[in-house]
């Protein structure tokens, strides 16, 4: 009973205290009066004094008043509107964590679009190209990225992203949006509590509510080596919407990777890119960006095929070709 | 109360002309800005990642005002529900990509903000957001609904889907959790 009483008067009291109303805290335990401050202390946080509150009212009544015009079209055109969420961005892009990917997004993105490239639910902006191809360090990581040959890292650039490695010489598998880094053996274990593995290409189907479809053509030495699933809340992978492919050559290390999702509402993206490209992939509409790059959608699914600057235009379109 | 205006406004809207429109999200805006920042805050603990969630949620928000109905709850829920979702939608969709191996950083550079700065602002207020790091998602939407957006527990209660008694007692308990966790980092 008396717990109870406690946690009723706790939101009574935080509810005053929002309220503006101030409470006389009379002979409460000293525990109480604590989490009562540390509660009176969190409502008065107000992280939003630091944001930019102009940048992002101008970038919502940009984007509705964009959303009204298509909205406007798509109903005379008597189609559902889709709304494009564009969460994920940020993952393409991946990886150099919170220094990098949400400046990509917040200035990349937004203020300097060449042009816009919708296909159902993704859409694809063209973007200025960068001139700069290095950033310093963030202090967070300072002395804890190192290069191949054990040397610190002042700069992070565009050549050596991939191959950063810990004090250790452990390599790197990315930094998270924390700015924390994780090993590419952590990240493995993660992985394996995460996602399902699966390895036979025959078992594919049985864990999504779609069709997985797997090229039938492969650059020389490529073959399907897995697939990801990822597991719900109580660790078990059914009627998925979406699935990770690994498509690697053993001899070179190097792979491709390619997802497929079912093309709804909560699917789908904006990517930015220096340079797109439009073209047919079956007769559907696709889009090639910075040249690794082949998005599609077709029949209901999205498909994603990244050939992580290893893989050439041609030959990926080749695979996205043998994709029926 | 900006419960009555909105909907003032909304019954105004038989033409919807930009301007009104305009208007409106700017009421929206002005109204609402500063908790569903603290409540993304709350949850995201970023200030890029949590502007770019504020302005989807109200981006939502404006296209599905329309669908906003007043006899079925407060205008509030309403707006936290979607505000909930989009930060689910969010975590969910990083989840299903954050395996994508770096591919190249070109273009990922800020112009304005060097990283140093970011890093100092996400880094403010490091002890309690820290803290917050062992919740799980409930709890932590729980906090972020609260104190972030400084909403009632009854309210709490049907943007989650809980009894109002749950979210006292979780809330309570949630309380208690981080008060030791930030006792046991000093």
């Amino acid at each position: 009973m008396e717990k109870k009483r406690l946690e009723d008067m706790f939101s009574t009291d935080i509810d005053a205290y929002l309220k503006g109303i101030k409470r006389l805290d009379s002979k409460q335990s000293e525990e109480y009066i604590k989490l009562l401050e540390l509660g009176k202390t969190m409502a008065d946080k107000d992280f939003s004094k630091d944001s930019d509150k102009q940048k992002v009212f101008e970038r919502v009544l940009r984007n509705i008043n964009e959303q009204k015009g298509r909205e406007d079209t798509l109903k005379k055109s008597n189609k559902t509107k889709s709304i494009v969420t564009k969460v994920a961005s940020f993952a393409l892009v991946c990886v150099l964590g919170f220094s990098l990917m949400q400046t990509s997004f917040a200035q990349g993105v937004v203020d300097k679009i060449v042009r816009t490239i919708s296909l159902g639910h993704i859409t694809i902006l063209e973007s200025e190209p960068s001139d700069i191809k290095s950033v310093p360090v963030p202090d967070k990581l300072k002395g804890k990225i190192f290069d191949k040959d054990g040397n610190p890292l002042e700069v992070l650039s565009t050549e050596h992203a991939d191959e950063i490695y810990t004090v250790d010489g452990e390599r790197i598998a990315y930094i998270d949006s924390d700015g924390d880094i994780v090993t590419k053996s952590e990240h493995e274990k993660a992985r394996a509590d995460e996602c399902l593995i699966i390895k036979d290409p025959n078992q594919l189907n049985n864990y999504t509510c779609f069709d997985i479809k797997l090229p039938s053509y492969l650059p020389e030495g490529y073959k399907f080596t897995e697939a990801e699933f990822f597991k719900d809340e109580n660790g078990v992978v059914e009627n998925s919407k979406v699935v990770g492919l690994y498509f690697a050559n053993e001899e070179t290390g190097k792979f491709i990777y390619m997802q497929q999702r079912v093309a709804e509402e909560d699917a789908g993206y904006v990517t930015d890119a220096v340079k797109i490209e439009e073209l047919k992939i079956n007769g559907v509409d696709a889009v090639l960006y910075d040249d690794s790059n082949l998005d599609w959608e077709y029949n209901g699914v999205i498909y994603m095929l990244v050939g992580r600057g290893e893989i050439a235009k041609d030959e990926l379109i080749k695979i996205a070709e043998s994709i029926k | 109360m900006p419960k009555l205006a909105l909907i003032d406004a909304q019954s105004k809207r038989e033409i919807p002309e930009l301007l009104d429109m305009e208007k409106e999200f700017t009421y929206i805006f002005e109204t609402y800005y500063k908790k569903v920042f603290n409540f993304v805050y709350y949850r995201v603990n970023q200030y890029y990642t949590a502007e770019d969630l504020t302005s989807q949620i109200f981006e939502k928000v404006m296209i599905k005002i329309n669908t906003y109905d007043e006899t079925k709850s407060p205008f509030e829920v309403w707006l936290f529900a979607i505000a909930r979702n989009t930060v689910n939608d969010y975590f969910r969709n990083l989840q299903s990509r954050k395996f994508l191996p770096i591919d190249s950083i070109k273009n990922l550079i800020s112009k304005k903000k060097t990283p140093e700065d970011i890093v100092e602002i996400a880094e403010t207020n490091d002890e309690l957001l820290k803290a917050l790091s062992i919740l799980d998602e409930r709890e932590r939407s729980i906090v972020a609904l609260k104190f972030g957006a400084g909403l009632k527990n009854v309210e709490i209660s049907k943007v989650l889907g809980l009894t109002e008694n749950n979210v006292g007692v979780i809330l309570f308990r949630t309380m208690k959790k981080l008060k030791k966790e930030l006792e046991r980092m000093g």
